[in-house]
């Protein structure tokens, strides 16, 4: 599926932790999906909602990295689900992308399931 | 081929396949990670490429991109740059939407008559230079 510039429509807006609601538009999720095909709107909102870390980036200006927690995986060792969010202004993100790691990257933590910031 | 760039944020996404599950790994570059397919970590399916506007001669020279693929990269650039859509970067090289379309995901044999066009439309663009 092709979706043309004048198409491109809001799916859903995600409560995020710590406040961030996070658009999810529709050419965004396409080409989360295009390039990674264990991408799901299912994924992305438990990430969002209930991630093990949120991680702002020490590279890209305003990206927050939405981690699940780790799973074991014998040819990887521990794989995340990493939700890529675009902070556009206060309160307000929006999906980049969204896709499986096997790292954390570094930078600021701004939040650790379980634990103190 | 699908490319994508966000000016806000300078990340850039290159995916030479759709449909195969991968996972990302850390290159030797700090700003570039790839994805390999799970089923063989050897198969490079994209790349993530933070700073891409500084990157950019990392990604043109060193990811192993036929010329095609280049000039893809190039375009998306480019036009995001510009904040301007396929839509309307089809019109200024006078080429269909669709064609436009195939030329930013490196599906489309370029013609020279199209070629001159670009240079002559973008002959200021750094990035230009260092893809021909």
């Amino acid at each position: 599926m092709e979706i043309r510039d004048d198409e491109n429509k809001r799916i859903e807006t995600v409560d995020a932790v710590g406040g961030l609601k996070v658009e999810i538009w529709t050419s965004d999720f396409q080409h989360a999906l295009e390039g990674h095909p264990e991408v799901t709107l299912d994924r992305i909102r438990q990430a969002l909602e209930s991630p093990g870390q949120v991680i702002e980036s020490q590279k890209s200006n305003r990206v927050c990295l939405f981690y699940s927690i780790g799973v074991k995986d014998r040819e990887f060792g521990l794989i995340y689900f990493c939700v890529v969010v675009g902070v556009v202004r206060a309160g307000k993100g929006k999906l980049e992308t969204a896709y499986e790691t096997s790292y954390i990257k570094n930078g600021k933590v701004l939040f650790k399931k379980g634990g103190p910031k | 081929m699908t490319i994508k760039y966000n000016l806000k944020t300078d990340l850039m996404y290159i995916h030479f396949s759709s449909g195969v599950p991968n996972i990302q790994m850390k290159t030797a570059h700090e700003d570039v990670s790839k994805f390999v397919a799970k089923a063989n970590k050897n198969q490079i399916v994209g790349y993530e490429i933070e700073n891409a506007s500084k990157n950019m001669d990392f990604i043109l020279e060193k990811l192993g991109l036929s010329r095609k693929q280049k000039l893809a990269v190039g375009m998306c650039f480019i036009r995001e740059n510009k904040k301007k859509s396929q839509k309307e970067f089809s019109t200024i090289i006078n080429v269909s939407e669709s064609t436009y379309k195939s030329i930013e995901k490196a599906e489309h044999n370029i013609g020279f008559d199209v070629l001159d066009i670009i240079y002559d439309q973008f002959k200021k663009e750094e990035v230009l230079h260092k893809i021909f």
